[in-house]
């Protein structure tokens, strides 16, 4: 029974200490979602509205990692929380041709993201499909099926606290593992260390003094080496891990100057990497897909070509790059996707058919 | 110089994501039910479109691209559906096809009542304006 006691003791200690913001975000939602679910008696909306609101502004309080907010920061801020709220009155809208309304702003403000990660093509195509032709027919259904008044439809909700409590349970896990794998805070108690050694060391002088400092500098190039091994093929990595063996050269020399340098040159590649976390490595295996779409998935992201801001640049031709791609590597999912089409078409006539039974003479009264 | 690190997106992919699901759950309008899934699927879209544009190729835009197609279709079929169910029940609820559960699972029973519809106001009734006046054949016409 002792394991089982420590085994929950950590789980408190990682969901109301480490990760309290994570669990605020994930308990207001779940919290909100529930209070706004239609439901048949009158409803305290203003509770729920405001949780949820809550859980939004904390949840992009999180994610403001930015030294400084430059247009794009600014532009995904705005689209992403019209896409979650109006996500939310999807969930949560008693009149389901509000809710198909709301369903068009989450698509819309999508495509607004996808103008954001360079995908132009695909920001039209969304819109067109999604926000025109789906929305559309999905209002003429309503307007053919819609009854007048309150129906169970609308005003009841199937275990409401049962799913929003599933709802948020996956997405809670979901943000613990993005959390995890994208926090760069011990990256920067590392880089703030080496700040601070470096200083002492421009300022120390007795012997035994720069001994020690020299051996918390040896220390710190194993650390640097530990976080080079999260990202192995970067030419930044490279470099840290090489350190390593210098900084043991210069340790037996008992050169603080150098020892310095290093440090501040580390300190320097070490920022390159803070930039490229969050970009995606290649598998070992060749990839069967040829390069008409942008790198093939086998190059290291140390061949990539990058722009400025250390993301990979992306062809400049966004839909003749996709049409090749399409129509060279994808030709069979193509023809695949129009056959699917095809028979989608034919399959929704057959069961639309109101047949013999259903003729207009005996539908009259 | 700095950039929005490849997270932000996927955390608004999967808040969409879970979102949509927790409709879908939760709903009981049909149609609803079926835009909470296409909303699950544009959480997905985000995702394969963030994870193209960190790799620097166009492959996760060719798979939305089929996340597109596979979408319009379900959309054509499910609405047939949906229509053939409405037809036959003549409601968008779900609940009304719960005969379908397995035999030893108990029926939900909805116990709360519905609020009353509200009154319709009265249609406006138009007061007679005077007496109606004689038609002369010869006038009417031209």
């Amino acid at each position: 029974m002792g394991s089982l006691a420590t085994i929950l003791r950590r789980i408190v200690v990682f969901l109301l200490v480490d990760n309290w913001r994570i669990t605020l975000v994930m308990v207001a939602g779940a919290a909100a979602v529930y209070l706004l679910l239609p439901r048949p008696r009158a409803q305290k909306t203003v509770f729920g509205a405001g949780l949820g609101l809550l859980a939004v502004l904390v949840a992009g309080a999180l994610l403001v990692g930015m030294r400084a907010v430059n247009a794009e920061a600014f532009l995904f801020y705005a689209f992403s929380a019209t896409a979650v709220i109006a996500g939310g009155l999807l969930v949560t809208q008693r009149n389901p041709a509000r809710a198909a309304l709301s369903f068009a702003l989450v698509v819309l403000s999508t495509c607004g993201l996808f103008l954001l990660l360079a995908a132009p093509f695909l920001a039209a195509a969304t819109a067109i499909v999604y926000a025109g032709a789906i929305v559309v027919t999905f209002l003429f259904v309503l307007m053919l099926a819609q009854q007048e008044g309150p129906s169970d439809a609308d005003y009841r909700s199937r275990e409401p606290l049962l799913s929003a409590i599933a709802g948020f349970i996956l997405l809670g896990v979901l943000l613990y593992v993005l959390q995890a794998n994208f926090d760069l805070r011990p990256l920067d108690k590392l880089l703030s260390a080496t700040d601070s050694l470096i200083g002492q060391m421009e300022r120390a002088t007795a012997t035994n003094e720069k001994n020690q400092l020299l051996e918390r500098a040896v220390a710190l190039t194993k650390e640097y080496e530990k976080l080079a091994e999260t990202q192995p093929d970067l030419p930044a990595s490279r470099y840290l891990r090489d350190a390593v063996g210098r900084a043991d050269g210069i340790y037996t020399e008992g050169d603080v100057a150098r020892m310095r340098d290093l440090l501040a040159s580390m300190h320097a590649r070490a920022r390159e990497l803070e930039r490229s976390v969050g970009t995606l490595r290649p598998s070992e295996e060749r990839s069967t897909l040829s390069e008409l779409s942008g790198p093939a998935s086998s190059r290291q992201s140390s061949e990539l070509r990058r722009d400025r801001t250390a993301r990979p640049a992306m062809p400049a031709e966004n839909t003749a790059h996709l049409g090749r791609s399409l129509f060279s590597d994808y030709l069979l999912a193509v023809e695949l996707g129009g056959t699917l089409l095809l028979v989608a078409t034919i399959g929704a006539i057959a069961i639309a058919d109101r047949g013999p039974a259903a003729s207009p003479r005996r539908r009259l009264p | 110089m700095s950039t929005l690190p490849l997270h932000h997106y996927l955390v608004v992919g999967a808040v969409l994501f879970a979102l949509g699901m927790i409709g879908f759950l939760a709903r009981r309008n049909l149609i609803v039910m079926f835009l909470c899934v296409e909303m699950m699927l544009q959480g997905v879209a985000l995702n394969l479109v963030a994870f193209a544009r960190y790799r620097g190729n166009l492959q996760g835009q060719s798979f939305v691209l089929f996340i597109l197609t596979v979408a319009a279709c379900e959309a054509g079929i499910a609405l047939a559906l949906v229509l053939t169910l409405y037809r036959s029940r003549h409601t968008l609820d779900v609940s009304a096809w719960q005969d379908l559960r397995e035999a030893n699972l108990e029926p939900t029973i909805d116990e709360e009542p519905l609020p009353a519809e509200p009154e319709a106001a009265p249609e406006p009734k138009l007061t007679p304006a005077g007496i109606e006046p004689v038609h002369h054949e010869e006038t009417s016409h031209v």
